[in-house]
């Protein structure tokens, strides 16, 4: 029998046999019936006075955070990603699973994979952080602003975090700067440089504004959240729109979301035909 | 079809209602086929499945290959992670559907999964069956990983991560559709299984082969990932709802299985 990997006292299936019945960890466990601790904290007397979003920020960066930042994390959510329309894509999962009579959790949780989409949502989050820190990288070795954007333009055509599907301006960013400005969070490196990018991209043929994603991006930027920590954070915040997507149209009659007739399907493929067994 | 209204616009379905309620079909076509009328008495599931994503009739060999998939996918068994999930969402009562969405939210990754499909399948369409196109994809795989919702890849997609000899049950597979059915992808990956195991560093997985069959029959990475999902399930259906009936403490739970490392009590 050939043998493939390179000879070593590991056996190639090491990784497996060490945790056998056994994890290590220390992002933390439940003691039955006594207590829980996360990331080395006692969750009962510690987390007490805790809102919920200190503590699932606590789960993803093992950080705590002032009162002024936690008021700016929970704004994002609430004022970027509580948009209660069953039209928008994921919303409308909520929606006919509520119209189609399947279970809020169904309908969440199957509403939440969708927001990891290409053109909104989490792809856009994860990438427009991704831009941002790898510019200011770039910047910060002395290269020209224009030429960065020029190369990324290049490569991927577009700019994460810049235009938006259906329409080109983002509403969300005023009362978003607002409540920024408001707490003093947000004059930092990553938003001037956001800024900057949208003032080329303006100037040049391409006319992309801002979205939220990139937005939101350099201001979590700015409070050194990493790529993976803003994707993360940004998995549930699309949640409080979803309820009452569902809600409506569980208790509407059902089957009444935006029914379709049969001729709503315009069909463009091959004229009918007959089956001819196998066309070997 | 109305014109001034909204309408889902599709190559593979049409409907024609009933003469008394638009909102009921009378007669529904795939691909132009009348599925009551002409194709429930006279296809099988694997015809009709070709069809759907293929829009043609499918030829004897295609329908072999598919079928020989279908079966070796169909249940990967009980420690599979896709299907762990599945059982460990049905033993606490959750509902059949939360257990085929776990099923394949953890299906769905590069390991074993969806993904690690999709990624072969790229791997397929850029080197063929070209050695040296195979050999620069698998030793750049994880070069200049773009960010992306995805984890970065941390083994060569196509290969196993934990073995270092590639596993019967990938060389019986491989042997069966070589010898069952004509494809020059297999028939490739039957000879040079070796090399390209060699080159990785790790063993072709069955990854590589089921990989081969979606090559064969000309899907794209895309049809090839969603029919890969969709082929995983049938197992963890029916082990969630075995251990849904053996109940939650026979099932494992590990009470002494955590060592923390930073527990604030210790």
């Amino acid at each position: 029998m050939d043998n493939f990997k390179e000879k070593n006292n590991m056996s190639a299936y090491s990784d497996l046999t060490s945790s056998e019945d056994v994890l290590y960890t220390d992002m933390g466990a439940w003691f039955q019936g006594e207590r829980v601790v996360i990331r080395g904290k006692d969750l009962f007397t510690e987390f007490k006075n805790a809102s919920w979003i200190e503590i699932l920020l606590f789960g993803i960066t093992g950080k705590s955070y002032t009162q002024d930042q936690i008021k700016l994390f929970n704004g994002m959510w609430t004022l970027c990603g509580s948009y209660p329309d069953p039209r928008i894509w994921n919303n409308r999962i909520a929606s006919l699973a509520g119209t189609a009579r399947s279970t809020t959790a169904l309908a969440i949780g199957a509403a939440t994979a969708v927001s990891e989409a290409k053109i909104y949502g989490r792809g856009p989050d994860i990438r427009s952080i991704d831009f941002l820190l790898r510019t200011k990288d770039k910047i910060d070795l002395g290269i020209d602003l224009n030429e960065v954007v020029k190369e990324e333009l290049k490569k991927h055509r577009t700019i994460a975090g810049f235009g938006r599907p259906v329409i080109n301006k983002d509403e969300r960013i005023k009362p978003m700067h607002d409540l920024a400005e408001e707490l003093n969070l947000l004059n930092g490196d990553y938003v001037n440089l956001v800024y900057d990018v949208e003032e080329y991209l303006l100037k040049g043929r391409y006319r992309m504004r801002m979205n939220i994603a990139s937005f939101l991006a350099a201001l979590m930027a700015d409070q050194g959240f990493t790529v993976r920590e803003y994707y993360q954070f940004m998995v549930l915040g699309f949640s409080a729109g979803m309820f009452p997507c569902y809600i409506d149209a569980v208790n509407k009659p059902e089957g009444s979301f935006f029914p379709l007739r049969c001729e709503r399907i315009n069909y463009t493929g091959v004229a009918q035909r007959k089956w001819n067994s196998k066309k070997n | 079809m109305m014109k001034d209204k909204e309408n889902i616009t599709s190559k593979i379905w049409m409907e024609e209602a009933e003469d008394n309620n638009p909102f009921l079909a009378k007669k529904s076509y795939l691909h132009g086929y009348d599925v009551f009328g002409d194709l429930l008495p006279n296809v099988s599931y694997i015809e009709y499945l070709y069809l759907l994503f293929r829009g043609d009739a499918p030829t004897d060999n295609q329908c072999k290959l598919l079928e020989i998939i279908c079966i070796a996918l169909a249940n990967p068994g009980p420690r599979d992670h896709s299907v762990m999930a599945a059982m460990s969402s049905s033993v606490g009562g959750s509902g059949n559907a939360a257990s085929l969405m776990a099923a394949l939210a953890v299906g769905a990754g590069s390991l074993n999964g969806g993904r690690e499909l999709f990624l072969c399948m790229q791997q397929w369409d850029i080197s063929e069956c070209d050695l040296d196109k195979w050999q620069h994809e698998i030793q750049s795989y994880a070069d200049n990983p773009v960010e992306d919702v995805w984890p970065v890849a941390t083994h060569c997609p196509g290969f196993e991560p934990h073995s270092d000899f590639i596993k019967t049950q990938t060389i019986q597979l491989l042997e069966l559709l070589c010898e069952k059915t004509e494809s020059q992808y297999l028939n490739w990956l039957n000879e040079n299984m070796n090399q390209l195991s060699s080159i990785s560093g790790a063993p072709i997985s069955m990854v590589s082969v089921v990989s081969a069959v979606y090559k064969t029959l000309d899907f794209s990475a895309e049809q090839a990932e969603m029919f890969y999902l969709l082929s995983r399930l049938p197992g963890a259906a029916a082990h969630a709802l075995e251990q849904q009936s053996i109940g939650w403490k026979k099932f494992p739970f590990w009470p002494n299985g955590i060592k923390l490392s930073n527990d604030p009590k210790k």
